[in-house]
């Protein structure tokens, strides 16, 4: 539990797929890591991550900037409005009022970096529907999340002051196979009728099904996906979606605690300087004719 | 220290494998190997308590009767019919393999099917133009299935054309600008988990 998210997140999703922020630094990152036949001998330095390596030091100084400003009480901007997440509020309110429970759930991947963000708005959903006396229904595909994400409900219940009103039972492992899990869902619209639906984490193939189930349910449906290739089912379907980076907003923004707000503005202004770069980089391939020019620099 | 050991376990693992990533002292490669198989021992013990958790569920809404309790029966079935025959002859053994083959694959086929329908009403639903987003999304929806479908090519060649551009072009782009976005917040998250400044997952609060 406690090393895949870094696994995943740092290695298998960051700098394998962060290199494509320009089909530039994509080029000069695959020639670089190419295996030379004629060198033999482990290096102090991995081969070919020098550009990761610039990269994970310039975000780490971006954050600690911003989170050292925070904690020296210095203004920070603020994050803009997020309605995906200020209608959490609303949907829950709606369910009080209908009589009806929740659906949450943290989505289909194991312990990534989404599924932390995840987890930390189930926490803040859990302290919500404690205080409204709201029933909670929460859904996990992975039997790794299940006992974290009952920990983050009891928690919070406790917080809210509702020790009494938290049922272990309402914090559900249904199926770690993607489509007996998406039929359980669907299930569990059908029989507890939900009037509001919280799909928050990674979703794949079952995206549009879950939305879709949840939709005709007529259950009010608040979306966060990172994966583009089914985003769209969710902006279609749903009445509120959070798109790519605004869900890793959701703790700062929910908590306002300025040291997280802190950690959001610096990962933005590392976003700023990605895109001045792949600006830079679009200018230069076009008054070169080539960016052959530009990916020979960086392989130096 | 219930609190404290999770985020210290995280740091530490955390810091290994982003190490290794970028140098190569200490064997810290292999570390991270060892780390790797301990996590798959951890995910294959998860999955036994998942299947303790979710029988102690179906079997307390049959002893209490609870709403369509009868489904919880069949769900308790379908896991411990098939454990037996796994033990007895692996996973690959002819009667495991054929309760795959007859029973979990066509049902899993027929809810993936289901996608088809469920395109076809969020479709009707959504594509409406209520505004110019919408109008957008639904022109460039129908050039879209023109495109690809013979017969946009029947009523005008070009179809393939602009829709090739719609792929390629100003898809690309906003996929590749949500990629950015996301990649980001994922390693800006990961740091926020690893320093132990997001810690909801502990059941401490954010």
């Amino acid at each position: 539990m406690a090393f895949r998210p870094v696994v995943d997140s740092f290695f298998f999703q960051f700098t394998e797929e962060v290199n494509a922020l320009s089909s530039l630094f994509y080029l000069a990152a695959a020639a670089a890591k190419a295996p030379k036949p004629e060198d033999f001998t482990p290096k102090f330095f991995q081969p070919g991550m020098m550009w990761d390596a610039i990269f994970v030091v310039l975000l780490f100084v971006a954050i600690g900037v911003m989170i050292q400003r925070a904690r020296a009480g210095l203004p920070i901007p603020a994050i803009r409005k997020l309605a995906g997440l200020d209608a959490i509020d609303e949907a829950i309110g709606r369910a009080t009022e209908m009589g009806r429970p929740v659906h949450f759930s943290p989505g289909m991947s194991g312990f990534t970096a989404v599924t932390y963000a995840g987890l930390a708005v189930l926490s803040q959903v859990a302290k919500k529907a404690a205080q409204y006396d709201t029933r909670l229904l929460v859904t996990n595909r992975q039997p790794l999340v299940q006992p974290v994400a009952q920990e983050v409900v009891k928690q919070a219940y406790l917080e809210a002051g509702r020790p009494d009103a938290y049922n272990p039972d309402d914090v559900r492992y249904l199926s770690d196979a993607q489509f007996s899990y998406t039929v359980a869902v669907m299930g569990l619209y059908q029989r507890e009728k939900p009037a509001a639906n919280i799909l928050y984490g990674y979703w794949m193939a079952e995206a549009l099904i879950l939305a879709e189930a949840g939709a005709q349910t007529g259950a009010i449906q608040i979306g966060a996906n990172t994966n583009t290739f089914q985003i769209h089912f969710f902006i279609v379907t749903m009445d509120y979606v959070l798109i790519g980076e605004e869900m890793f907003a959701a703790a700062a923004y929910m908590s306002k605690e300025p040291v997280l707000t802190g950690t959001v503005v610096g990962q933005d202004m590392f976003k700023i300087g990605i895109g001045l770069l792949i600006v830079f980089g679009t200018i230069w391939a076009t008054v070169a004719g080539s960016s052959q020019a530009l990916v020979n620099f960086l392989l130096r | 220290m219930q609190k404290e050991l999770p985020l210290i376990i995280v740091f530490v693992s955390g810091l290994v494998v982003m190490l290794a990533k970028f140098f190569n002292f200490w064997n810290l490669p292999a570390l991270v190997t060892t780390l790797d198989k301990w996590s798959i021992v951890m995910s294959t013990f998860a999955m036994l308590m998942g299947m303790i958790e979710l029988s102690r569920l179906h079997v307390n809404n049959i002893r209490r009767r609870r709403v369509n309790w009868t489904y919880s029966i069949v769900t308790l079935l379908a896991i411990y019919l098939y454990l037996p025959f796994v033990l007895a002859q692996t996973p690959d053994g002819p009667t495991p393999k054929w309760m795959v083959a007859n029973v979990s694959q066509p049902i899993g086929s027929a809810i993936y099917a289901i996608l088809g329908f469920y395109i076809v009403s969020a479709a009707y639903r959504s594509f409406k133009a209520r505004n110019l987003e919408a109008a957008i999304l639904m022109i460039a929806a129908v050039l879209i299935m023109l495109g690809q479908a013979p017969i946009g090519e029947t009523i005008w060649s070009g179809f393939p054309k602009v829709s090739d551009w719609i792929l390629t072009v100003p898809n690309s782009a906003g996929m590749r600008g949500i990629n950015i976005g996301a990649y980001i917040g994922i390693f800006a998250t990961s740091i926020r988990v690893l320093l132990g400044l997001e810690r909801s997952w502990t059941g401490s609060g954010s």
